[in-house]
């Protein structure tokens, strides 16, 4: 990353303690025009951390920040070229809606004049501009959300922030919402770092994930990538759903885990070099199939349906092994079992994930 | 509407039997033509509001107060904001030195710091004046201004002040624009308080006080020693009014902005 011509922001061995606490730790990523990236990760990850150090809230203890090449590490926020929509949104309670969303215009000096169109263009851009005698207090959290949009935007600014900003929001407005925000900032062309502890939120809105734990990127890359070769076990269990099997490399030409539950065949790319060790290995839902004793899959094992779940088109199951794995399988309507029957489980080897210390093999 | 229990009518009707009762005795005394304070009053007239008003001692002390309790409410009020910004930041100075310190004011007998504000000036050198009354008030004004701008600040979301910054404002349209707003009726609060304890305050003043910044209450201090004529009342009755007069103002200016 030596060059940082052509990045909107690029964060470079980014790291931060408190006290004796290293909060973030060896942060690196950049970004191009337009790109959304999500920190993904849960409470204490240090994704609000990274975030607040983009912002200029904290600095950093050492690695760099560039926004558009500059350096900015030693820069105050407000000097820094940045929008940002809070968790709660923070709009001053004393100001109507119109003086909150002019309110960057008017820090830089603008004449009243001049801020008032644009206070209208940018309230019409978030479907707010019928609201702008209003106070924040009266409007609901959706609104309220559009306004701090209007007010991060209203600036230009060369990234926008956000931090949590859906979280206080009933499900069905925080979808729509996502949608169309997501579909305004692609629109405007927003390098956007977008914080939260939501995967679904994650995997739908965003171009790129950072999926961060104690203080370090797991793994960053397109949602499709995370959930299909995930790169750590912590991405594989934060990503989606799935089933881990926790045993031993077993001897023989091919490779092999050993658990309680069975002897299962792993993907060739797990050496004989590697034999005796610990292994994880991990199964999405896809994955697995329902079969029965004399099935053609290479692996199998049966299992007491514990429970399933209504997902639509298809039945999520619950299955317990020996009492001591479950395993999460999807399956069509028609074919669904039902709780405390005994089915077959099956799986191709290829399908599995396979991790040594935490570290995909 | 609600209804409001038996209860709590007698409860009210007892605070407020309390609070007024002083006051409407003075106040009934206020009007008694006679020479002497008498309990009920022999009549009724004016007579004490207007021989009060040719008592030079008198109209000096309201002049005086006026201005000691104003400077030193507002000059404590200056002192105090940057005080609470820097204690609300949480710093380890701020919070373990600079504000128990500013609030040592309220642990130290009055008495004994009029005492100590006496010697200190006579070893200084300096001579007593309004000055150094306003000096004396001013520290006991803080605390007051101090406590309750402190704990409107501590209410405050922390986001409020990251939301304007990261918006481009510098620190001190961050404050001005959006912290001082946001503490406004807390101030005012505080300052009204401030007033208030210097324009009744005889403890600290007494020592401090010369026949030239003498202050209203050591004025009626003084005058109740000599003298035992209804005028004090009606002087006493005077003051009460000024003191609800600066809390109408003040409330006017502390209110939060509707619409």
């Amino acid at each position: 990353m030596a060059n940082s011509a052509g990045y909107d922001l690029q964060l470079d061995s980014v790291s931060k303690s408190f006290g004796p606490v290293r909060v973030v730790s060896d942060v690196s990523f950049a970004l191009s025009k337009g790109e959304f990236l999500a920190l993904l990760g849960p409470s204490g990850c240090g994704k609000t951390t990274t975030l607040s150090m983009v912002a200029g809230f904290e600095r950093p203890d050492s690695g760099s920040i560039a926004i558009r090449a500059k350096r900015v590490e030693a820069l105050p926020p407000e000097r820094r070229d940045i929008g940002m929509v809070f968790q709660n949104y923070a709009l001053f309670p004393h100001m109507s809606v119109a003086a909150n969303i002019g309110f960057g215009l008017k820090m830089r000096g603008l004449a009243k004049a001049e801020i008032e169109p644009r206070v209208r263009d940018v309230a019409a851009l978030v479907k707010v501009d019928h609201l702008l005698a209003r106070q924040p207090r009266e409007l609901s959290g959706g609104q309220q959300q559009r306004i701090a949009l209007a007010r991060a935007l209203i600036v230009e600014p060369a990234i926008l922030l956000l931090d949590e900003p859906f979280g206080a929001l009933d499900r069905q407005l925080r979808e729509d919402l996502q949608v169309e925000v997501r579909s305004l900032l692609r629109r405007l062309e927003i390098t956007t770092v977008f914080v939260t502890h939501d995967q679904d939120e994650a995997l739908s809105m965003s171009d790129r994930i950072a999926v961060m734990s104690g203080g370090r990127i797991e793994q960053i890359a397109s949602p499709r990538t995370l959930y299909e070769a995930p790169a750590t076990r912590n991405v594989a269990a934060f990503i989606g759903k799935g089933t881990f099997l926790a045993g031993h490399v077993g001897g023989g030409d091919a490779p092999t885990i050993k658990t309680p539950i069975g002897e299962f065949r792993l993907p060739p790319q797990v050496k004989a070099a590697q034999s005796g060790g610990e292994l994880d290995c991990f199964l999405r839902p896809e994955g697995i199939h329902l079969t029965d004793a004399t099935g053609a899959w290479p692996n199998r094992v049966a299992g007491s349906v514990a429970a399933t779940t209504f997902l639509g088109d298809r039945q999520q199951i619950v299955v317990d092994v020996q009492d001591s794995v479950r395993f999460l399988v999807k399956v069509e309507q028609s074919r669904a079992p039902r709780v405390g029957d005994t089915v077959w489980l099956g799986w191709d080897e290829k399908d599995a994930a396979v991790f040594q210390d935490g570290q995909r093999l | 509407m609600q209804r409001t229990s038996a209860l709590m009518r007698i409860y009210a009707a007892a605070i407020g039997v309390l609070l007024i009762f002083p006051l409407a005795i003075v106040t009934a005394v206020s009007f008694d033509p006679g020479a002497y304070i008498a309990f009920p009053p022999s009549g009724f007239s004016f007579r004490w509001y207007v021989e009060m008003w040719s008592n030079e001692t008198i109209v000096l002390a309201m002049k005086n107060s006026l201005i000691v309790g104003i400077a030193s409410s507002a000059i404590g009020t200056v002192i105090a904001i940057p005080a609470a910004l820097a204690i609300a930041r949480g710093g380890a100075f701020a919070e373990k030195v600079l504000y128990p310190f500013l609030l040592s004011p309220f642990t130290i007998p009055w008495l004994v710091y009029g005492l100590a504000l006496l010697f200190f000036w006579s070893v200084t050198g300096q001579p007593l004046s309004l000055g150094t009354i306003v000096l004396g008030h001013t520290v006991i004004a803080i605390p007051y201004v101090l406590r309750i701008t402190l704990a409107v600040l501590r209410d405050m979301p922390p986001n409020y002040v990251r939301a304007a910054r990261i918006s481009g404002a510098n620190p001190w349209q961050a404050f001005r624009y959006v912290i001082l707003p946001y503490i406004r009726s807390g101030v005012v609060a505080g300052a009204s308080f401030a007033f208030i304890v210097s324009f009744t305050n005889i403890p600290v003043s007494l020592f401090l006080t010369t026949a030239d910044n003498i202050t209203l209450p050591v004025a009626i201090f003084n005058y109740m020693i000599n003298n035992f004529e209804p005028m004090v009342a009606a002087v006493s009755v005077v003051q009460v009014l000024m003191i609800v007069v600066i809390l109408l103002i003040t409330r006017k200016i502390g209110a939060v902005e509707r619409g």
